[in-house]
């Protein structure tokens, strides 16, 4: 835990740069369908530097956390450059800082992908725990590809990945959210086959 | 030098944060820009307007800033 948050305290300052082919490659497609429909108030779990902020529905509240401040302070500037309506606050997303039920909905874009294997179920815990019942939790994160050429090219990437961001493309996470008292209503591959939409309510 | 960012700490945030340790509530001390969790024993820092929300950065209050009334 610690340690994702030095690595991240570290790389902030060059965090959009390092993630720039992944943003025009992938991710700027894929960010603007996971908020669609969701209003109230939503937390944005593991915020980083505010790269979900230009999809931030009309109809939403948005809090935004994150486990490194470096990140968060990103964050504030790109809030104040694009105008939105969000709260930031430095929190662990297994120890967070919110009452029961306190969301209508939570996001988490390519958070999972970068917990570690134990930090899994008590995230996802977390999530339950904050988020209304009936409310979505909606995961975005890179997976393992289908496809056998571009699960090569996954592999090749795979120690970059791990070492630029701490991330990987084998985190099991559905296989805690029974055990986190959830359920599975989608789950989506969008851009090709290297990203992976979940979408979970309570059950 | 703490009352700097005072202007900055969203007000929502004051309204729907508990202490990650115990969900208990906090008391906003707007001079030390500290959030107290009297429940805990801790006082959460908050740096550029950003409340730190976690342990491992609280500072443990002295037993003369718990008051005699352990409400938190």
């Amino acid at each position: 835990m610690t340690d994702r948050r030095r690595l991240y305290q570290r790389i902030a300052p060059f965090y959009d740069i390092l993630d720039f082919a992944g943003e025009a490659l992938n991710q700027r497609r894929v960010r603007p369908q996971i908020f669609d429909g969701l209003s109230g108030c939503v937390l944005d779990a593991g915020v980083g530097t505010g790269r979900n902020i230009p999809f931030y529905p009309s109809t939403a509240s948005i809090v935004g956390s994150d486990l490194s401040n470096a990140m968060l302070r990103r964050a504030i500037r790109r809030r104040q450059r694009l105008g939105a309506p969000l709260s930031i606050v430095a929190s662990n997303i297994c120890q967070s800082p919110f009452p029961d039920n306190s969301f209508d909905a939570a996001v988490a874009t390519f958070l999972f992908c970068v917990l570690d294997d134990a930090d899994q179920l008590p995230a996802l815990r977390e999530l339950a725990r904050i988020c209304r019942t009936g409310g979505e939790i909606r995961l975005l994160d890179y997976v393992l590809p289908e496809h056998a050429r571009h699960r090569r090219s996954a592999y090749l990437m795979a120690p970059l990945l791990r070492f630029l961001f701490g991330a990987s493309v084998e985190r099991n996470t559905e296989q805690y959210v029974t055990a986190a008292g959830l359920t599975v209503v989608e789950r989506r591959l969008v851009a090709g086959d290297y990203c992976r939409l979940l979408v979970l309510r309570h059950a | 030098m703490a009352t700097q960012n005072r202007a900055a700490v969203d007000p929502k945030l004051l309204e729907i944060l508990v202490c990650p340790l115990t969900k208990g509530p906090l008391r906003y001390d707007e001079a030390k820009q500290e959030l107290i969790s009297q429940k805990a024993g801790l006082a959460y820092p908050i740096r550029d307007g950003i409340p730190i929300m976690l342990v491992d950065e609280a500072r443990e209050l002295n037993p003369d800033e718990t008051p005699s009334t352990a409400s938190g």
